[in-house]
C-alpha cells in the first residue's frame, strides 16, 4: 500500500519503537542514538512547526544546512513528512555560490524557510526572478548539481514523496544488495544527491542509519566494523583513501552485503583493490545522473570480464546518438541518451538547461560513450574535461591515475595549460605523501613509462590538497589557472 | 464513421498536446490515418493513440500518432509527405494486432499488468506507459505463463510484444 512519509515513519515507530533509527556524532564526536520512537516524535514535532510557519503558502521551501548530523536528518525527514519542498544546503557554501543557489530557488519559490540547528524555521525572502515564478508543480526535494563544473544548477524531484513497498528502495538499489531494515552507514554528505536519496530510502525502508559527520578513512572502516554495517555507498575518492590504509583487514568488512559506488569515474586500480578486498560479488557500481533520466548497474564480476564498463541499463533503454541525432552502431562513440519509466518532463528543472531530450523521451546530460554488442556502456571523458594537445585528446583521469600510481603521490589533478603551438599541454597539481619529496623529472619519467608522449605532464605544481566536492569529484574550476608562458601559479 | 477532424479535435484536447492534425497516408500498399501532435508535455504516440481510441472507439481508424515539435505544414494543410516519411522511418509506431498465439498471450499479459486497453505488437513498453512496477509484474507473469525467466535487461531491450515473443518462441 502506498503511504505518506508521515504515515510510514509512524508505522515503523509503532512496529519497532525501540530499534535504533539513527546514530550520529555530536561536535565532541560523542555517539548519539535515536530509537525509531524518539526519531518519529521529533520528526512529527518539527513537521508541525514547519507547517505552522508556512501557513497556507504553497510557494515556499525549506532550506536546510545539511551536514551529517542528527538535526539535519530530522529536518529533512520533517520537511518530507510535512510535504514542504526541502533543499539540503552545503553548510560550507561560499556566500557568492549560496546567493546563486537562492536565486535559482527564487525562480520557483517566493520564500525559503532556513532551518537552524534547533530546527526552528526562519523566513527569508528569495530573490525574485526577473521572469517571475515559472509554472508551478509540486516538489518533494531539490538538489544542487553541477559541482564539478562550478556552475550551480538545481534539479527538482516532483512530489510529494510517497512510500511504495514495491518501489522503495528502487529496484536498482535492491539489485545492488539493499535489504529492508538493514544497517547502513552514510559517508557522503546529505546535501549530495546519492547520500541524500540513500538516506530517504533508508528512512522509508526502516533502516538503521549511521551518519559519519566527516570523512576520515580509518573512521569509516571502524564504523563499518563497530556497527556491523550491511550496506555502504562510497565515491571513488573515498574508496582510494580507504585502500591506502596500511593495516586494512578484510575481516572488518565481513558484515557488508554490498558496497555501491557512484558519483564519479573510478580508476581501474581502485576498482580492483576493492574487488580484492570484498570479492567481486559485493562490489557494485551505478552510473546515473542526478536528473534521474536513467541508470546503469555493474557488479564486480561483470566488470572483471569488461574492465572499464559502467554496466548495462537497469529498467533503462540506452541509445548512442551522433551529432545529427542518428543512432550509431555498437562500438561507435556518441552522446549517451537514456529513457526510463521515471521520466522527467522538461518542466521538472529549476534550471531548464540541464538536459537535452528527444521527441520520443530519451534524455542526456551530455555524457559521451559507446555500447558494446552486449549492451554494456563505456563512458568517455566529458568534453569540458578533455585536454586537447595539438589535436590529440587526453583523458585527465588517465594521467591522474598514472601519477597516483607513484609511491610518493597521494592525489593529483590534470588540467589543460595553454600552449602557443599545441593549443594546450597537460599540467598537473600534485599532492605528495607527507614527509616525502620527489623531483619533477622523476614524476615525468614515471608517467613516461605509463603514458604516450603527448599525455606526459609538462608542468608540475605541488599543492597541499586538490579541491574536491564532498562527492569526491575534482573541482577543476577551483584550481588556479596556469598561464600562457607556462609559469606555475604563484 | 469518425472523421479526421474529429480525431484531431480529440487529440488537441489532451493536456499534453498543443495542436493536432490528421491525414491519410499511403503505407505498405494501404491507406492509414496518421495524426501529428505538437506536444507541450512529453507524451508518446501509443499513449495518444489509445487516448483517441478510448474517446472515439477502437474502430476510429487512427493507426498512429507522430510527436512533433512544430506542426509540419505544406500548402496550408498538414504535410502528408512528412507523415509518410515518419512512418517509413519508424518514428511513428503503427498499431498492429498480435499475429500468433505467443504474441497474443504476451500482449494479454502486458494489457493486464499495465492496465492498458490496446497493446500493439510493435508498441514500446515505455512509450505505452510502462513503469518499474509493471515491468517486474510482466517479468513474473511471463515466468509463470511460459516457464522461462527473463532478466530485467532482456525485457527492457526487447521492449515490444513482438521481440519478446521472439525470445519466448
Amino acid at each position: 500500500m502506498v503511504l505518506s512519509v508521515r504515515q510510514r515513519i509512524a508505522d515503523i515507530a509503532r512496529a519497532e519503537p525501540d530499534r535504533t533509527a539513527l546514530v550520529g556524532f555530536g561536535t565532541d564526536l560523542a555517539e548519539q542514538v535515536l530509537s525509531w520512537r524518539e526519531f518519529a516524535d521529533r520528526v512529527a514535532d518539527t513537521a508541525d512547526t514547519l507547517r505552522a510557519a508556512l501557513g497556507r503558502s504553497t510557494r515556499s521551501c525549506a532550506v536546510l544546512p545539511a551536514g551529517n548530523t542528527l538535526p539535519a536528518a530530522i529536518g529533512i525527514a520533517a520537511a518530507l513528512a510535512a510535504e514542504v519542498p526541502v533543499f539540503p544546503l552545503n553548510p560550507g557554501t561560499p556566500p557568492a555560490e549560496r546567493d546563486a543557489l537562492l536565486r535559482l530557488l527564487g525562480r520557483r519559490f517566493t520564500h525559503g524557510y532556513l532551518m537552524d540547528a534547533q530546527l526552528r524555521p526562519r523566513r527569508m525572502d528569495l530573490p525574485a526572478a526577473s521572469e517571475g515564478p515559472g509554472k508551478f508543480s509540486t516538489v518533494a526535494y531539490l538538489l544542487a548539481t553541477g559541482a564539478s563544473t562550478g556552475i550551480p544548477k538545481i534539479s527538482a524531484r516532483p512530489g510529494p514523496l510517497r512510500y511504495d513497498p514495491v518501489q522503495t528502495a528502487s529496484p536498482v538499489i535492491r539489485q545492488a544488495g539493499w535489504r529492508t531494515g538493514q544497517r547502513q552507514l552514510i559517508v557522503g554528505p546529505l546535501y549530495h544527491a546519492a547520500p541524500f536519496t540513500a538516506f530517504i530510502d533508508a528512512l522509508l525502508d526502516s533502516n538503521t542509519v549511521v551518519l559519519q559527520p566527516f570523512f576520515a578513512p580509518q573512521w569509516t572502516v571502524e564504523l563499518v566494523r563497530r556497527y556491523a554495517i550491511e550496506w555502504l555507498q562510497l565515491t571513488p575518492a573515498h574508496m582510494r583513501e580507504i585502500l591506502r590504509q596500511s593495516d586494512l583487514d578484510p575481516t572488518g568488512f565481513a558484515s557488508l552485503r554490498a558496497m555501491l559506488h557512484t558519483a564519479a569515474r573510478c580508476d581501474a586500480d581502485t576498482k580492483r583493490g576493492w574487488i580484492g578486498l570484498l570479492g567481486p560479488e559485493r562490489v557494485y557500481e551505478l552510473y546515473g545522473a542526478t536528473e534521474g533520466i536513467g541508470v546503469t548497474l555493474v557488479r564486480g564480476d561483470e566488470w572483471l570480464v569488461r574492465p572499464g564498463t559502467v554496466g548495462r541499463g537497469f529498467l533503462t533503454q540506452i541509445r548512442i546518438l551522433d551529432d545529427a541525432g542518428h543512432a550509431v552502431p555498437p562500438g561507435t562513440t556518441g552522446t549517451v541518451f537514456m529513457r526510463t519509466p521515471q521520466r522527467v518532463g522538461r518542466s521538472d528543472y529549476v534550471n531548464g538547461q540541464a538536459i537535452r531530450t528527444t521527441l520520443d523521451g530519451f534524455a542526456t546530460v551530455g555524457d559521451h560513450g559507446r555500447l558494446d554488442r552486449d549492451g554494456y556502456l563505456y563512458l568517455e571523458p566529458r568534453d569540458h574535461d578533455t585536454i586537447n594537445v595539438g589535436g590529440e585528446k587526453v583523458d585527465p583521469d588517465e594521467v591522474e591515475a598514472a601519477l597516483r600510481d607513484h609511491p610518493a603521490v597521494v592525489d593529483a589533478v590534470a588540467v589543460a595549460v595553454p600552449h602557443q603551438t599545441l593549443g594546450s599541454v597537460v599540467g598537473v597539481h600534485v599532492v605528495l605523501r607527507p614527509g616525502t619529496s620527489v623531483r619533477r623529472a622523476e614524476l615525468a619519467a614515471h608517467c613516461g613509462r605509463r603514458l604516450a608522449g603527448y599525455k606526459i605532464p609538462k608542468h608540475f605544481t605541488f599543492v597541499d590538497q586538490v579541491p574536491r566536492s564532498a562527492a569526491g569529484k575534482i573541482q577543476r574550476w577551483r584550481l588556479a589557472p596556469y598561464h600562457e608562458n607556462g609559469a606555475s601559479p604563484p | 464513421m469518425v472523421t479526421l477532424p474529429e480525431i484531431s479535435e480529440v487529440l488537441s484536447a489532451h493536456p499534453g498536446v498543443r495542436r493536432a492534425e490528421t491525414a491519410i497516408v499511403r503505407h505498405d500498399g494501404r491507406d492509414v490515418a496518421i495524426a501529428a501532435a505538437e506536444f507541450s508535455e512529453y507524451v508518446s504516440g501509443p499513449i495518444l493513440r489509445n487516448y483517441v481510441w478510448r474517446e472515439l472507439g477502437d474502430d476510429s481508424g487512427l493507426a498512429g500518432v507522430v510527436i512533433v515539435e512544430d506542426m509540419p505544414m505544406a500548402d496550408g494543410a498538414v504535410d502528408v509527405e512528412y507523415l509518410a516519411s515518419a512512418v517509413a522511418e519508424g518514428r511513428c509506431t503503427l498499431f498492429e494486432d498480435p499475429g500468433d498465439d505467443v504474441e497474443r498471450r504476451v500482449a494479454a499479459i502486458w494489457s493486464a499488468q499495465m492496465d492498458v486497453g490496446s497493446v500493439g505488437v510493435n508498441d514500446d513498453f515505455l512509450e505505452l506507459g510502462g513503469d518499474s512496477l509493471s515491468a517486474l509484474g510482466i517479468i513474473a507473469a511471463i515466468e509463470t505463463e511460459f516457464g522461462r525467466s527473463l532478466d530485467v535487461y532482456e525485457f527492457m531491450s526487447a521492449a515490444s510484444v513482438r521481440r519478446l515473443a521472439e525470445i519466448l518462441r
